[in-house]
């Protein structure tokens, strides 16, 4: 097995045990992006230089018999939108490429530096994080790895492909409305958006304020679960029950209405790897897509408006329109939206009496072509870069945590199902995504490059 | 897809109000990206809510 193919525990185990090197590590995974990193275009930035320097420190600590740290030798790497000390934190724009240079690390970062993890570098992304599909009119697109005609999904699409490619054994990305679910589904990995406010996003480039999210990628639960909770802010943890099959349950109604057949049965694989025979519906989740929809366009104009003014030719033409006309929105709109918010937070919360764990689909198909335009959803043909996200924007509106789990082979592209608690279970649907690795209903294979 | 002249009307209206100019080679795509999101606008206006339903936006004083 390469080193390239192992997961974050692995290695830090290896790295650990004398049997590699943090540097050999480092080297092994340098190699593989330089050669294929051409063809994928994940990376904006690389920061080998550094990442040597820290391989070095890590051996060295391996060296005096010092604890070099639960990550120790693990190559990570970061959406584009993280500060890295030294980059300029372009957040997928031309407008902040050459802003400052970061002066320090995001803190999150830093907490994954500190214990050991190695930094390759910067990853492509969707214009502000504006888009579930990373074809940045700047960087270019990212593409697949499981299939190079196709879009890695986005907004974090570097950072899914990166994992799917083996360039890195964790990377960290956000998620606004999908942007961590869809991605991660899309190149068949796994991924964690958190429960809203439980990581700190200090030290990276908001995009929508009310509804950012941060959180890692990785080929194993296991790493996920290893990242988060080096990762995680204030622990507002509630105690996890068991995984208990009676009460998980798929999410019928606007969670299956338009996706496509083999969506359909990676969401059921899943809930008979979980035992799960219940369903049920959480109630006007097409309104709660429309809010989310709507004050997303209306911060992220607003945030945006006096570069809109100044230099409107600059924005990637796919994100300057509906950042504009997004600005411009009645008020009535947006109140209207974030008082449905309160409302469907309750009913959310009168679901979870119910049951602890949601299962809905990441997306309503696989990964669409690159310059794809339009797709079919339920009949109707409709474009593709707002109706990814229709089954991530309603979870990601109230918060929930949610573990995207990867539905992959039979000759199938990956497909992507969200494992969704209720807020401060990460654990719970962590544990679930666990088991499902384990008996091997879910996987995060290398893709075949 | 052209807006429907209510949606024109306001869209210019506000751009001038709020002081954010849309060029003349960015207004068909900033009118249909208006149109998608009054469409969206529209399910949420629409929806009955009890009269006693906050906002959501958090205030920490």
């Amino acid at each position: 097995m390469k080193l390239y193919e192992h997961s974050a525990h692995t290695l830090a185990a290896m790295v650990h045990g004398g049997e590699v090197s943090a540097s050999e590590v480092l080297e092994a995974h340098i190699t593989r992006i330089e050669a294929l990193d051409p063809l994928l275009n994940c990376f904006t930035n690389t920061t080998f230089p550094r990442a040597r320097a820290e391989a070095e420190a890590v051996d060295r600590k391996i060296a005096i018999g010092a604890d070099p740290g639960p990550l120790a030798g693990v190559p990570i790497a970061v959406k584009n939108l993280f500060d890295v000390q030294g980059l300029s934190t372009r957040a997928g724009s031309k407008i902040f490429r050459n802003a400052p240079e970061a002066t320090a690390d995001a803190p999150v970062l830093a907490r994954l530096i500190q214990a050991g993890a190695m930094l390759l570098g910067a990853l492509n992304m969707d214009e502000f994080a504006y888009g579930f599909v990373t074809e940045n009119a700047h960087d270019g697109a990212t593409r697949n790895p499981h299939d190079i005609s196709r879009v890695a999904g986005g907004s974090s699409g570097g950072s899914a492909a990166a994992i799917a490619a083996g360039f890195a054994a964790i990377t960290l990305g956000s998620d606004t409305n999908g942007s961590i679910r869809l991605p991660a589904g899309l190149c068949g990995i796994f991924g964690l958006k958190p429960s809203y406010g439980r990581i700190e996003r200090t030290g990276t480039f908001p995009f929508v304020d009310s509804l950012d999210h941060l959180g890692p990628f990785a080929r194993s639960a296991t790493d996920l679960a290893l990242a988060y909770d080096i990762m995680k802010d204030c622990d507002i943890c509630r105690p996890a029950p068991l995984l208990d099959p009676s009460r998980i349950a798929v999410l019928g109604g606007w969670f299956e209405q338009g996706a496509d057949p083999e969506i359909l049965a990676a969401v059921a694989a899943v809930a008979r790897g979980l035992g799960a025979a219940a369903r049920t519906t959480l109630p006007a989740a097409h309104i709660a897509r429309a809010a989310a929809f709507c004050i997303t366009a209306f911060e992220g104009g607003q945030f945006h408006k006096p570069n809109l003014i100044a230099r409107p030719e600059d924005f990637d033409p796919a994100t300057r329109p509906r950042l504009i006309a997004g600005a411009l929105q009645p008020a009535e709109t947006i109140y209207q939206a974030q008082r449905f918010r309160t409302w469907f937070r309750a009913e959310a919360e009168k679901l979870f009496e119910r049951f602890d764990l949601l299962l809905a689909p990441a997306s309503p198909c696989v990964a669409p072509l690159i310059g794809q335009a339009t797709m079919i959803i339920g009949g109707e043909e409709v474009p593709v870069r707002p109706n990814l996200g229709l089954y991530t924007q309603p979870i990601s509106f109230i918060g929930l945590p949610v573990v995207c789990v990867p539905v992959t082979g039979g000759g199938l592209l990956p497909r992507g199902v969200q494992i969704i608690a209720a807020p401060g279970r990460e654990r719970l649907a962590l544990a679930a995504a666990t088991m499902l690795e384990r008996e091997g209903v879910v996987a995060a294979p290398l893709a075949a490059l | 897809m052209d807006p429907i002249p209510t949606e024109a009307a306001y869209l210019q209206a506000a751009s001038l109000m709020l002081g954010l100019p849309i060029r003349p080679e960015h207004q068909a795509d900033v009118a249909a990206a208006f149109a998608v999101l009054g469409t969206q606008a529209r399910l949420i206006t629409e929806f009955s809510l009890p009269a006693d339903i906050e906002a959501a936006p958090r205030f920490t004083p």
